[in-house]
């Protein structure tokens, strides 16, 4: 069955294999939610409810923990994720005047994802390349000595690409 | 750059292939191990490590092997060994470089603590923002298993010692011994109270040794070279030596570790290579989130535990960042707690709603509303948060307020009274104008204001009208040619 | 790989290994190129001098191995290089682009000319 049909059905055939490959079951949620935020780029409703029952814990756990964590999203992000190093190095020399230009070069704010779906803004506290300071991160790649001149180019690199 | 360092934790860092465990055996690696397994007993052990002095690099510098006593000590079937590798402080990268630069010297100390204390199950708590250090670590548990060095019946021996990663989820407070085991038994990252120390009910509720990354990475060669050897670096309170993530303003950032008791200036000025730009230097910020500001008259302090915490900061986890005079310390105080803020985990009111209010304070300061009654308010606040709040986190967060106030109180009277940065960092305080000599005429800035508060015909001098302008810099960013200035 | 059985065992396998191991034996000739790939190595570029290096050292027939290892600690010179020769002191190049890496090989190995102006001057006292 395709994924999506598997997800009507209220099976998640990856959580499953995942959560049972876990030798010790203990404290097993964040592991869990690492691997649905894996698969599902997010962590829907659902997918929390799912894993509420399949760990035989309250959902409100599951929700509070999912909420606790900056690195879970509740919501789906874009394909390209700016996150612009806010930690102390990065920010005195400038890193808000480079998160203010992906602000005003995407159109959106912080925290926020374009209507295309293709990037979301946001930030990050300390990647510890602090030598490159400021440091912007998209997706896996890190950026180093960015000022706001380069914002374009970096935005121009991925949107060629379309969406993955 | 003339340098005064001396590596121990970061003895194999930059000279040995991390990914090759040939490598690090090659440089005595698992010798240390080796010896305590099989001519050591585990209050030997111990006993070398308390001797050493080495205290906690993590931040508090409590004495590690009165940690590893305790935890040999509580009778248990069940211990556990875990490693802080949740490097959360803004402007530190001690430990990544240790975990991406020689993982298997945190995986030796891990064992040999698993020996001194009685446990055979460790965990690494490492920051998921660590994707290379999470990948190389896992290289080498992988590769020491194969051998034998970890798993069960080490190098033949009766001894057993698992160690497996856990992967944080991005939560400041995780930094936070309790708080870390919370999150490992999958829950909450909130702290608990201590007592019960987690040497004596920790994980699980059993007893639990937690060290940081950088605390480990002095252990083998400590074993190895004796603890007399460690003791003739550093100072009598503070043995060996010390990593700082070196940060900020200075021209040679980087990774620096000296013996304790090495002056400030040292460290900036010989290593760091004193300050970019040739601006002047300002202050000096330890201990990230948790520390202080330290001025220029207190540079030639030697660093040790006490004395950052008698100038109102501490050592922290290592990170050391460096400020010029364009930085406004009310800012800076302001950016710190806006980062506690935001961390805190809400257990504790102190930290729930006190840091609230010093970030409203400061605000309220940097906007040019502030009134005299906010600093003292500041100051009483301040203290009553460090002296009420649960944990760790809550009991450092206003220290960055309380020691820029203490140092650096005129700028802070100037935000209040005057009404001005005399840094010029506090957009809200500072107004823009024309510089006549330099103005073309271009009309860049006057299309650029939101405002249109700025007039001028093409090719002449343009005016700012400060009484409408909102003070958003849009027309300093856009002149092409620096034509416009704070002032 | 052997399951190390003692200290003995470990001690010996040390001996066996060291040749092939990344660092130096003294009169071996070898010359080993350090390419400092922690986070931030990577992130300024180290990835590709590495790459330049190996496709020059195959290129001229040096007897050089490469050697990805972790921070130098000198962040601001990223990415970092160091030349390690038997019985001699360490050369340490900062601020090393593909261009740079290419005359490393060619200039340093081959003709054993230091260069000069991307030396980075450190002194550490080791362990």
């Amino acid at each position: 069955m395709a994924q999506e049909a598997l997800e009507a059905a209220g099976s998640y055939p990856e959580i499953d294999a995942f959560y049972d490959s876990l030798p010790d079951k203990n404290g097993a949620l964040i592991p869990v939610l690492h691997k649905a935020q894996e698969v599902y780029g997010y962590l829907p409703k659902d997918v929390q409810l799912y894993i509420a029952r399949k760990l035989e814990i309250p959902a409100s756990k599951v929700f509070g923990v999912a909420t606790f964590y900056s690195l879970f999203n509740l919501e789906k992000k874009g394909d390209y994720r700016v996150n612009v190093c806010l930690g102390t190095a990065c920010f005195v020399r400038g890193s808000e005047g480079v998160l203010a230009e992906f602000e005003k070069e995407l159109g959106v704010a912080r925290t926020e994802t374009t209507s295309d779906g293709t990037f979301t803004i946001g930030s990050i506290r300390c990647v510890g390349a602090c030598g490159l300071a400021p440091v912007v991160m998209v997706n896996d790649k890190v950026y180093g000595r960015v000022t706001p001149d380069d914002v374009k180019h970096i935005v121009d690199e991925y949107l060629g690409k379309g969406g993955e | 750059m003339s340098a005064t360092q001396t590596r121990i934790a970061l003895r194999n860092c930059g000279v040995i292939d991390p990914e090759s465990i040939n490598d690090y055996i090659a440089t005595d690696g698992y010798d240390a191990l080796a010896k305590c397994v099989f001519e050591l007993k585990p209050e030997e052990v111990v006993d070398v490590i308390k001797k050493s002095g080495l205290r906690g690099r993590g931040g508090a510098g409590f004495p590690t092997g009165i940690k590893w006593e305790t935890a040999m000590k509580t009778p248990s079937d069940v211990k556990y060994v875990l490693c802080n590798a949740d490097e959360g402080d803004p402007g530190a990268f001690m430990d990544r470089s240790v975990l991406e630069g020689d993982p298997h010297c945190v995986l030796e100390a891990m064992a040999i603590c698993g020996y001194a204390i009685g446990a055979s199950q460790g965990i690494i708590y490492v920051r998921a923002e660590y994707p290379l250090a999470v990948k190389r670590l896992q290289i080498a548990i992988d590769q020491a298993k194969d051998l034998a060095l970890l798993g069960d019946n080490i190098m033949g021996s009766d001894f057993s010692f698992n160690l497996r990663l856990y992967l944080g989820a991005g939560a400041f407070v995780c930094g936070e011994e309790t708080s870390l085991m919370n999150s490992v038994q999958g829950g909450r990252g909130e702290p608990r109270i201590k007592p019960p120390f987690p040497a004596v009910a920790g994980l699980w509720g059993k007893p639990t040794n937690i060290n940081n990354v950088e605390t480990y990475a002095n252990v083998a060669a400590i074993i190895r070279n004796g603890w007399e050897w460690f003791r003739s670096f550093g100072t009598e309170k503070s043995p060996g030596t010390k990593v700082f993530a070196l940060a900020g303003k200075v021209n040679n950032v980087g990774l620096v570790e000296v013996p304790m008791g090495t002056p400030l200036r040292t460290i900036i000025e010989d290593i760091g290579g004193g300050i970019r730009n040739n601006r002047r230097f300002k202050a000096v910020q330890t201990g990230g989130p948790s520390g202080g500001c330290i001025p220029a008259e207190h540079l030639d302090t030697p660093i040790d535990y006490e004395s950052l915490t008698s100038l109102g900061s501490m050592m922290g986890s290592g990170g050391m960042i460096v400020m010029d005079e364009d930085d406004c310390m009310v800012n800076i105080a302001k950016f710190y707690l806006t980062f506690t803020a935001e961390e805190s985990c809400g257990k504790c009111s102190p930290c729930r709603i006190g840091n609230q209010r010093l970030l409203e304070i400061l605000t309220r300061i940097t906007s040019g509303e502030g009134e005299d009654k906010d600093l003292s308010e500041l100051d009483e606040l301040g203290n009553i948060i460090k002296d009420t709040a649960l944990c760790g986190l809550g009991q450092s967060s206003p220290n960055p307020a309380i020691s820029t106030l203490r140092f650096f109180k005129s700028e802070y009277i100037a935000h209040v009274r005057d009404k001005k940065c005399p840094a010029g960092a506090c957009i809200k305080l500072v107004g823009f104008k024309v510089l006549p000599e330099k103005c073309t005429g271009c009309t860049v800035c006057a299309r650029n204001c939101p405002v249109k508060c700025i007039s001028g015909k093409p090719k002449q001098v343009h005016s700012i009208d400060q009484a409408k302008c909102i003070k958003c810099g849009a027309c300093m960013e856009k002149c092409r040619f620096k034509a416009i200035v704070r002032g | 790989m052997p399951k190390l059985l003692s200290w003995e065992d470990l001690k010996s396998y040390r001996s066996e290994i060291k040749g092939e191991s990344s660092l130096l034996e003294p009169d071996s000739g070898r010359v080993l190129l350090a390419v400092g790939e922690a986070t931030c190595g990577i992130a300024a570029g180290a990835k590709e001098v590495e790459a330049v290096l190996a496709k020059e050292i195959a290129k001229r027939g040096v007897n050089a191995q490469i050697i990805p290892t972790g921070c130098f600690g000198y962040c601001y010179a990223e990415p970092m290089v160091e030349v390690r020769k038997a019985g001699e002191p360490s050369v340490y190049y900062g601020y090393v682009t593909p261009e740079v890496a290419k005359s490393i090989v060619k200039r340093h190995l081959v003709e054993g000319r230091i260069l000069e102006d991307n030396v980075l001057h450190l002194e550490v006292e080791a362990e």
